[in-house]
């Protein structure tokens, strides 16, 4: 098989490297080199939420949907 | 269940988490529910780990797409089911991972379309060349780190690394650190030229 792991270029191989060292970082490591670089640790955590936003909003309104449905179920007699 | 991390957590627990269960075991994948939960309980270091990732693969896989659109695919993915969380796996190590396949199914995409344009991005390619050089030339007043960043590209890992590099296993993280440090810094000036 030939995927990301057995193909890569030198690039791609320092990406793996660099992602390597991401998550071996402590969490409040991470969150002051946010401050480092933004001004703010909670800079990038909030970008996230950005980016995901949308997709937050449409599945909690989903599961909001089904949990209530199944509540409605439950009080049914 | 191994669900989420906290932010106060050592990364090395972070991506480890704990031997999975009996109970555990016998599941092959976490349900969209429970997925759902890890996403909303993602402590501010996860969301700021996962960002940091996806701008890895946005920047050095070169697809048309940015980060934010990585991580968004990611995320939507995994939450409509595409992407199973498999049992016993820590939450951000998997959206890692999956943010990787998906920075690679992008760029092999834009790899495969027919384009007018010369500047596509290959192995070998002009482009990956430049990009390369460039990254190499942040550490032309560090002789050690560049040998380290051209062992990394080479693809060699850990203690193969270390051990080449002459550095005790402290000297050699805090090399590491610093290397991905000064990348990230490079990345965020050229973002901002960019705005």
């Amino acid at each position: 098989m030939t995927g990301p792991s057995n193909r890569l270029d030198p690039l791609g191989r320092l990406a793996g490297a660099l992602v390597e060292d991401i998550l071996a970082t402590p969490g409040p490591e991470l969150l002051a080199q946010s401050a480092e670089d933004y001004g703010d640790a909670r800079a990038l955590a909030a970008e996230f939420e950005k980016a995901i936003a949308s997709l937050r909003k449409k599945f909690e309104t989903a599961d909001g949907a089904a949990g209530s449905s199944e509540t409605d179920k439950g009080t049914e007699v | 269940m191994i669900l989420f991390s906290e932010s106060d957590l050592a990364g090395a627990e972070r991506t480890k988490g704990a031997m999975p269960t009996e109970e555990e075991m016998a599941v092959a994948s976490y349900s969209l529910a429970e997925a759902l939960t890890a996403v909303k309980s993602l402590s501010d270091a996860d969301r700021t780990a996962l960002l940091k990732v996806a701008r890895v693969y946005a920047r050095t896989r070169k697809t048309k797409y940015d980060y934010q659109d990585l991580l968004h695919e990611a995320i939507a993915r995994i939450l409509e089911g595409k992407r199973n969380w498999p049992a016993g796996l820590p939450f951000v190590p998997f959206v890692s991972g999956v943010i990787r396949g998906i920075a690679w199914e992008w760029r092999t995409e834009a790899h495969n379309k027919p384009s007018s344009e010369p500047a596509v991005y290959e192995e070998g390619g002009v482009i990956a060349r430049i990009d390369t050089q460039k990254l190499l030339a942040l550490f032309d007043d560090d002789a050690l780190a560049r040998g380290i960043v051209i062992g990394m590209m080479e693809g060699a890992r850990g203690e193969e690394l270390r051990k080449s590099s002459g550095l005790s296993d402290t000297e050699y993280e805090s090399k590491r650190r610093k290397i991905r440090r000064r990348i990230e810094r490079q990345w965020l000036e050229e973002e901002q030229t960019d705005r």
